[in-house]
C-alpha cells in the first residue's frame, strides 16, 4: 500500500507533441490531492487519486491528469506532488507525427521475422510484431535510426522522413556466448 | 591409530576428478574407499555441461577429421598470450597434455558415451577438443531436469562402472581430518563423520583428495580476492559447496598453494553476472525447476533474464554502479567495487534487478513463486519509494533509501527520454521504469571455478610448502591448484594420474 512518501507515474506518452496536451497516470493514498508543476515550479495540473486501487497492486490509488504540453522541441521534466510525497517523470516533446514509418525486420542470414525489436528514432520509438512488423507515426526530419533485440545486431542509420516511408531491415544474429562452450555450426 | 576401516586407497569426493581416481586406482588392482559427504555422487559435476575438454589427438577427434597433439595441446594451454594459459604450471599441463588421449578413453571404456558432435571452447585451445557427454537418461536421478545438465551422464556412468568394478562407496561420509604421521611422515588415512560418529579409516597406499574446490568458503576465497566476501552467488549451489575441506585438511599437515595467480587471472566463466533473478542461487545455465529433487533447498527457478535492457542494476545504496547490458569482467568489477559502505569495504554488496510491471511483462515473467523466492531475494512494492524499504536480505546491512532509489529511477527514465545514459553509456536505454507494481529482484554475481588448489607434481601428489612430496597424499579436481582451465578434463586426467599411482605405492 502506498505510503505518505510514495508516488508513481505512468503511461508517460514517448514522444508528446509539441502544443498538444497529454495524459499521464499518478498513483498513491486513497483520496490524496495530486499536482502537477513544470520546472518553473508552477502547477500545470491536479487531481485527486480515485477509491479504486490499481490492479495488481496491494494499495495504490490512481488517477488521470491531463498535462499541458511543453512549447518546444525538448526534454522536460515535471515534478509530482501529494501531500509530503514527491517525484519526477520525463517527457520528450517532439513535433506533431505526419508520416508514418513502416518496417519489416528479418534475420540477415536466415529471413526469419524478428518480432520484439525496438525501434527508436529520436524519440520516436515502436516494437515488432511476430511477424517482424512495426509502424510508428513519426514527425518530418532527419534521424538515425536504431534497431535493438537481443543477440542481434544492425548499424544505426540514417533516415529522412518527408512523407510515408517503409523500410525492410535486417538484423544479424550473434549467439551469446556460452560461458563453457558454444556448439559448431 | 584405531582404523575402522582399512583399504589401499581413500579417495575423498565423489566428483569427476574422485570417481576417476577411484576407477583409475581399483585398474590398478587397488582396494577403493570413496568417501562423499552428499547424499549421492556427482559433485559439481553433476550440474555441468558435461562438456569434457581434453584432446591431444583423441578418438573423438580423430573421428571427426579435427588434427590435433599433445604438443599443441600443451603449446595452447601454455601460450603466453592467454590469460587462462600464461600462469598455468607447465609441468602439469605436459602431463595434461600427454595424458589426455588416455583419459577420454579412459571414460569410453567406463561406459561414458559422448553426442556425436564436438563443441568449441572460448578459451585457450586453437582447435575443438570438448565433447559433451549425453545426459543421464532417469529422470528421477538428474538433479536439475531439462536443463542439458548433461554432466549427470559422466559422473553416473563412471559411478556406475566403479561400483561395478567393487569400489566402496560411502555416501553422507565427511572427511573431517587427515591423518598423518609425525615428523612428516606419510599420510595413513582420515577420519570421517557419518551419522554424527567418527569413522577412521586407513588407507595404506593413499589419500587422494577430490572435494572439489573452494568457491564456496569466504575465508580461504579472500586469500585470493580480498573482495569476494559473504554476498556472492555460487554456482552449484545448493548442491555442491566447495567448502575448501580438502584443501583446509592438507594444509593442515603442510600442504601448499599453488599458482594462485591463476585464480584472479579474468579469463573467462570463474565468475559471471547471474542470469537468473530474484532467486537466490542463479547461475547462467543452471535452473532448478519444480521437479529436481533439491528444490526444497534452492526454493525458487528464478526468472531468466533475455534482455537487460529491461532491468536496471542497483547497488545497497539503491544507485546504478555500470552499464546493465554488460557482463564482462568490466562489469564485475564495478560490482565488487565499494560503494560506499564505510563499514565494510571489501566486497560490493547486494546488487539488485529493478524493474516494473511492464518489463515483467515484456519478459512474460511470473513474478510470484515458485518463481521468485520472497524470503528475502525478491520484493515487490506499488512504488518504487516503497520498494527500497521492502528489501530485507541477510547481505543488505542497511536499509535501501527510498528517497535515493526513487531518484535513480527518476534519472534512469530522463535518460530513456533522452536516448542517451549519460551516467553509463547503456546503449540507448529503451524502456521507463514506470509501472506498478515495481519488482527488486536478487542479482549479486556468482562465483564459479576455483582455478587455484593444493600444489602437486606431476603425479598429483600433494608437496608442502618446501616442495617436498607429502607421502600418501594426492590431489585433483578443482582442488588441484596449477592449471586454470575451466570444466571437467583437467579433472578427469588428474583424478586418473593420482588413482594410478596411488594404487602403484607400495603399502
Amino acid at each position: 500500500m502506498a505510503n505518505a512518501k510514495s508516488l508513481a507515474v505512468w503511461d508517460v506518452p514517448m514522444p508528446v507533441a509539441i502544443g498538444e496536451t497529454f495524459s499521464i497516470k499518478v498513483g498513491g493514498e486513497k483520496g490524496a490531492k495530486v499536482e502537477v508543476s513544470d520546472s518553473a515550479g508552477q502547477v500545470v495540473a491536479s487531481g485527486k487519486f480515485g477509491s479504486e486501487p490499481l490492479a495488481g497492486t496491494e494499495g495504490l490509488y490512481w488517477t488521470s491528469l491531463d498535462v499541458p504540453p511543453p512549447a518546444k522541441e525538448e526534454v522536460k521534466e515535471y515534478t509530482v506532488r501529494a501531500g509530503i510525497a514527491s517525484s519526477r517523470f520525463a517527457v520528450a516533446a517532439a513535433p506533431k507525427a505526419t508520416h508514418t514509418l513502416t518496417v519489416s525486420i528479418v534475420e540477415r542470414e536466415t529471413k526469419e521475422a524478428l518480432g520484439g525489436v525496438e525501434i527508436r528514432l529520436g524519440p520516436f520509438h515502436a516494437r515488432t510484431d511476430k511477424d517482424g512488423r512495426a509502424s510508428v507515426r513519426i514527425a518530418k526530419g532527419n534521424y538515425q535510426l536504431k534497431l535493438w533485440r537481443n543477440g542481434h545486431i544492425a548499424p544505426n542509420r540514417p533516415v529522412s522522413i518527408d512523407g510515408d516511408v517503409t523500410l525492410a531491415l535486417t538484423m544479424l544474429h550473434v549467439p551469446e556466448e556460452h560461458p563453457d562452450a558454444r556448439w559448431i555450426r | 591409530m584405531e582404523w575402522n576401516l582399512s583399504t589401499d586407497v581413500v579417495v575423498i569426493g565423489a566428483g569427476a576428478a574422485g570417481l576417476a581416481a577411484a576407477v583409475s586406482a581399483r585398474d590398478h588392482g587397488a582396494a577403493v574407499i570413496l568417501v562423499e559427504e552428499n547424499y549421492d555422487i556427482g559433485g559439481h559435476a553433476m550440474l555441468s555441461g558435461g562438456r569434457v575438454h581434453l584432446g591431444g589427438g583423441n578418438a573423438l577427434q580423430k573421428k571427426h577429421g579435427i588434427e590435433d597433439s599433445p604438443d599443441k595441446l600443451f603449446a595452447d594451454w601454455t601460450d603466453h598470450k592467454r590469460g587462462d594459459a600464461r600462469y598455468n604450471d607447465r609441468d602439469l599441463v605436459r602431463t595434461h597434455a600427454d595424458e589426455s588421449v588416455a583419459t577420454l578413453q579412459f571414460l569410453l571404456d567406463n561406459g561414458v558415451t559422448f553426442i556425436d558432435k564436438p563443441v568449441t571452447t572460448p578459451d585457450a585451445s586453437s582447435v575443438p577438443r570438448t565433447f559433451v557427454t549425453h545426459e543421464w537418461h532417469i529422470k528421477e536421478e538428474i538433479i536439475a531436469p531439462r536443463r542439458n545438465r548433461n554432466g549427470s551422464g559422466l559422473v553416473r556412468r563412471l559411478a556406475e562402472s566403479a561400483r561395478k568394478k567393487g569400489v566402496q562407496i560411502l555416501l553422507s561420509h565427511e572427511m573431517t581430518r587427515i591423518v598423518r604421521d609425525d615428523n612428516k611422515g606419510r599420510v595413513r588415512g582420515i577420519v570421517v563423520k557419518a551419522n554424527g560418529k567418527e569413522i577412521a579409516i586407513e588407507a595404506k597406499k593413499g589419500v587422494v583428495i577430490c572435494t572439489g574446490g573452494h568457491t564456496g568458503n569466504v575465508q580461504f576465497r579472500r586469500m585470493f580476492d580480498p573482495r569476494l566476501t559473504e554476498e556472492y552467488q555460487q554456482a552449484g549451489m545448493p548442491w555442491t559447496e566447495q567448502g575448501a575441506d580438502g584443501e583446509l585438511a592438507a594444509m593442515d599437515i603442510g600442504a601448499s598453494i599453488w599458482a594462485a595467480a591463476t585464480q584472479t587471472q579474468e579469463v573467462g566463466p570463474a565468475i559471471t553476472k547471474t542470469k537468473h533473478i530474484g532467486n537466490r542461487w542463479g547461475y547462467i545455465s543452471l535452473v532448478y525447476e519444480i521437479d529436481s529433487p533439491i528444490f526444497d533447498r534452492a526454493k525458487a527457478t528464478g526468472l531468466t533474464v533475455t534482455d537487460w535492457q529491461e532491468v536496471i542494476l542497483v547497488n545497497q545504496f539503491g544507485k546504478r554502479f555500470w552499464n546493465e547490458l554488460d557482463s564482462g569482467y568490466e562489469f564485475i568489477n564495478a560490482a565488487f567495487a565499494n560503494h560506499g559502505d564505510s563499514d565494510k569495504l571489501n566486497g560490493g554488496g547486494p546488487i539488485w534487478a529493478i524493474f516494473d510491471a511492464d518489463a515483467a511483462a515484456r519478459q512474460k515473467w511470473n513474478c510470484k513463486p515458485p518463481n521468485v523466492d520472497p524470503d528475502g531475494w525478491f520484493f515487490t512494492a506499488d512504488t518504487v519509494f516503497e520498494l527500497a524499504g521492502k528489501i530485507k536480505n541477510p547481505h543488505q546491512k542497511k536499509p535501501m533509501d527510498g528517497a535515493a532509489l526513487q531518484e535513480t529511477v527518476n534519472r534512469y527514465n530522463w535518460f530513456v527520454a533522452m536516448g542517451t545514459d549519460v551516467d553509463f553509456g547503456k546503449s540507448t536505454p529503451l524502456h521507463p521504469i514506470a509501472k506498478p507494481p515495481f519488482y527488486a529482484a536478487w542479482s549479486t554475481p556468482i562465483l564459479h571455478d576455483s582455478l587455484t588448489g593444493l600444489r602437486t607434481d606431476t603425479n598429483a601428489q600433494v608437496m608442502d610448502t618446501r616442495g617436498e612430496v607429502i607421502q600418501g597424499l594426492y590431489c585433483a579436481g578443482e582442488s588441484q591448484g596449477g592449471f586454470a582451465q575451466h570444466g571437467l578434463g583437467r579433472c578427469l586426467v588428474f583424478g586418473r594420474v593420482a588413482g594410478r599411482h596411488a594404487a602403484q605405492r607400495n603399502s
